[in-house]
């Protein structure tokens, strides 16, 4: 009886360790077509130059800032100097109680303008609009605060371009980000939303929001999560675009196609308004029965602040994972339907076994070897092998992930910082990653109480002028 | 290899599992292999920077010797041979870059006739095969070196460039084709321009206006002609831009089509030319039951700053739709001293005060 239940237990966890490697090792696969795509994109590209780039459609940066006096000014400079003809910029100042909003009005030079923008999605109450003296590009909303996502659909409703991107106010763009989503936009037709990789930019230099030195991070949190970034942006998030589109385009940095955001009725009011966003577009997009396209691009940059402390790590991820479980329950009814076709058969099923109740697994596993150890009963033999393949397999896709950066890239491309990537991938699986399994478990049971849709303010370790 | 038995196979006893049977040493080559693979990956890591930089600084230095090469042609006026440029780096994506830059740096018709050369003996035969190449990347390749130079017996292949299915190989085929400016092109780019959406046409439009003049008279002639109305909406969106007193007439007839892109697109084009027989017709338009019909009569109006529709652009003010209200605003500036004095006075209704308040702070000719 006893040995029928360790049975069923060993067989479960061996065969959730295989598929999910086994899916990943696919996902690394369906990278290769995309980075082949991209090498001759890459070697198109002087065909690109041929060609006016002013017949591509506009596109409106959407900065949403709460209480962000450290980063907004340097972050709508790194927005406004892109190098891109048809683009404009609008900051949603989301009733912040410091001087952010003062700081962009001195900096700006604005200027009230009357509120004649058509509202089409309801967000909380729009106090003013204004216009800079400087930079006719440049629309200020001072609204009340509705939280980042009512921000986002504010702005939706004064942006003029049938295309929109989603920034952080704590993020810097790179100059040439958007020509490369626009080169994708060029060569794909019917695209819905396009995401991008997220850099982090602690331990980098910033003059002028432009960023002009990549280095790792000094602290030990913050490099672990450059290699994470890593290797989650470039195995994890490329191949999806083979298997019918990106999960996840991250609010951090994603272009969506307005029409198709407005169909859907903007982003929600909720904690993860992104993944939400992107599974509602899925969705609607199958009800409808359009074909479109949900594209990950992987060299198109986004620096972004990411938190260095442990408490603050802490809750960022325990955050990411309710808001995970969250809208993995809200669309219970996509799971194996049908009508939903590969969304309902692969995203919403590996969100919620894959991302959403990996960590317990995880958990589960790592208790169940202790008491097995405990009583006597392990296979140590077993024991070893099980690690060292558990371990060689993480820390191939995070090797190949640096490579991929190395060649694709190229921002960490000193030996130096390569080697040190290389020593973080050794240690990652017994350092941070039990750390990352416990506040996900943490965060998983946070769904469960009542204090779920809680939005904690991040601490600033950056400060930027 | 005995205790295997006795503490179990998996991670805790399990009968069906403690055999010795268990594949250790699959496990142990898996292992192997695994590390193997990591060790060869980290190398690559470490050495993929400086090869690459290497073999790219190496053939920048052949692609610079060839260009002095070609200068040094060009200013002796002797024949230049692509003998020194090694078969690898006779690729569009190579040679193109070179030509831009040359072409920056001297102006000689004796470069030109190298130039021409250059293009007759070697790109133009690899271009033509790569239009019919599977790889998008290739057949941008091509088209992008039938852009650069136009040449009619390129014709064929533009034609079938105009026909693919990635919309950045269509719209460079739609710049060569409107450069080379025949009436099977012009017309073969109209059927492109039916097939897209609004966003989609807009490219094929651009390349038109920027094409050969003689594209023109093609383009009105069809417009003449074709009875379908897409073709017209898409003939018009062109000719708007370059009018004559035929097209307006033409445009008139298309006032009140049944197709309401088609009203709108004769409209425009009728906004575009000055004359002061159009503007009866379009003040009649600012009464339509259509709210887009109204808005964009009212801009037309605007733009040819008819004094006559004063009362009506300024009785758009209290419209129910936004965009009207906007546009009739903008065109009462528009037409001058009597609009602005009209935006001025005191609106009884709030929204024509807010949007009157906001069209004069606008600044229209920005």
């Amino acid at each position: 009886m006893n040995e029928n239940i360790f049975l069923s237990i060993d067989l479960f966890l061996l065969s959730y360790f295989l598929i999910l490697n086994g899916f990943y090792g696919l996902l690394l696969i369906l990278t290769n077509p995309e980075l082949a795509r991209r090498f001759q994109e890459i070697k198109a590209n002087e065909s690109y130059k041929l060609l006016l780039f002013n017949l591509v459609p506009p596109v409106s940066i959407i900065i949403p800032a709460y209480n962000e006096r450290e980063t907004i000014l340097a972050s709508v400079t790194a927005a406004l100097q892109i190098e891109f003809s048809h683009f404009e910029v609008i900051v949603i100042d989301d009733g912040s109680t410091d001087d952010t909003f003062s700081l962009l009005t001195t900096t700006y030079q604005l200027f009230p303008v009357p509120p004649v923008f058509p509202s089409i999605l309801q967000t909380a109450p729009v106090k003013h609009y204004y216009r800079s003296k400087l930079y006719p590009k440049l629309l200020v909303i001072q609204k009340e605060n509705g939280g980042r996502e009512d921000a986002i659909n504010a702005g939706i409703n004064a942006s003029t371009a049938p295309f929109f991107i989603g920034i952080d106010a704590d993020s810097f763009i790179e100059p040439d980000a958007i020509n490369r989503l626009m080169q994708h936009l060029l060569t794909k037709r019917n695209i819905c939303a396009m995401g991008g990789t997220l850099c982090i930019v602690n331990g980098c230099t910033v003059k002028k929001g432009k960023i002009t030195e990549a280095k790792l991070p000094p602290s030990f949190l913050g490099t672990m999560q450059v290699v994470e970034y890593i290797k989650t942006f470039f195995f994890g998030r490329t191949g999806w675009n083979k298997l019918g589109g990106s999960p996840l385009i991250s609010g951090g940095f994603g272009l969506f196609n307005k029409q198709a955001v407005i169909e859907v009725g903007g982003l929600k009011k909720m904690l993860a308004g992104d993944l939400e966003l992107t599974v509602l577009l899925h969705k609607h997009m199958h009800e409808k029965k359009e074909p479109y396209v949900i594209d990950y691009m992987f060299d198109a940059i986004v620096w972004t602040d990411v938190p260095q402390t442990y408490s603050g790590l802490a809750k960022q991820r325990k955050r990411w994972h309710s808001s995970v479980i969250d809208v993995c329950w809200r669309h219970r009814r996509m799971i194996f339907n049908f009508k939903y076709g590969v969304v309902g058969f692969l995203h919403i099923p590996y969100l919620l076994l894959g991302e959403g109740l990996g960590p317990l697994v995880e958990g589960f596993g790592y208790i169940y070897i202790a008491c097995c150890f405990f009583y006597g009963v392990l296979n140590i033999t077993f024991f070893w092998y099980f690690i060292l393949i558990a371990w060689g397999v993480s820390m191939f896709l995070t090797i190949a992930s640096v490579i991929m950066q190395e060649v694709f890239l190229r921002k960490y491309i000193s030996s130096r910082q390569i080697l040190k990537m290389v020593f973080f991938a050794f240690i990652e699986n017994f350092t941070y990653r039990p750390l990352t399994v416990w506040w996900r478990i943490e965060g998983f049971f946070r769904f469960f109480t009542k204090n779920r849709f809680m939005r904690e303010k991040m601490d600033r370790s950056l400060s930027v002028k | 290899m005995e205790n295997y038995q006795e503490a179990g196979i998996f991670f805790a006893q399990s009968a069906a599992l403690s055999t010795s049977l268990f594949p250790y040493e699959i496990i142990q080559w898996l292992l192997i292999i695994q590390f193997s693979i990591i060790g060869v990956h980290t190398i690559a890591a470490l050495v993929s920077t400086p090869l690459s930089s290497f073999f790219s600084k190496r053939r920048e230095q052949k692609l610079a010797i060839f260009k002095k090469n070609l200068l040094i042609c060009a200013r002796e006026k002797t024949e230049c041979s692509l003998a020194r440029v090694p078969p690898r780096l006779r690729k569009i994506p190579f040679l193109i870059p070179i030509m831009l830059q040359i072409d920056g740096e001297i102006k000689d018709p004796n470069w030109d006739r190298i130039k021409k050369s250059i293009f007759q003996n070697v790109l133009f035969p690899i271009a033509q095969k790569l239009t019919y190449s599977r790889k998008w990347a290739e057949r941008i390749q091509a088209v992008g070196c039938f852009l650069y130079l136009s040449d009619k017996q390129n014709e064929k292949y533009i034609l079938h460039l105009l026909g693919d299915s990635i919309p950045i190989v269509q719209y460079s085929a739609a710049y060569c084709a409107a450069k080379l400016g025949t009436s099977e092109c012009v017309n073969a780019i109209i059927n492109e321009m039916n097939r897209s959406n609004r966003f989609l046409r807009h490219p094929f439009r651009e390349a038109l206006l920027k094409g050969d003049d003689s594209s023109f008279e093609f383009l009105e002639a069809r417009l003449e002609q074709d009875a379908d109305p897409v073709a017209r909406l898409s003939c018009l969106e062109v000719l708007s831009h370059h009018m004559n007193a035929h097209i307006a007439d033409l445009a008139e007839r298309d006032l009140h089509a049944p197709s309401k892109n088609l009203r709108i697109a004769a409209i425009r084009a009728l906004g575009h030319y000055f004359d002061p027989k159009s503007h009866r017709p379009l003040i009649d338009l600012l009464k339509d039951p259509e709210w887009e019909i109204r808005a964009i009569a009212a801009r037309a109006l605007g733009y040819l700053k008819a004094q006559e529709a004063l009362s009506e652009l300024s009785s758009l003010l209290k419209d129910p739709v936004w965009w009207v209200r906007m546009n009739g605003a903008l065109a009462l500036k528009r037409l001058g001293e009597e609009g602005i004095k009209k935006l001025q006075q005191r609106q009884e209704n709030q929204s024509a005060d807010e949007i009157a308040r906001y069209v004069l702070t606008l600044n229209i000719y920005e």
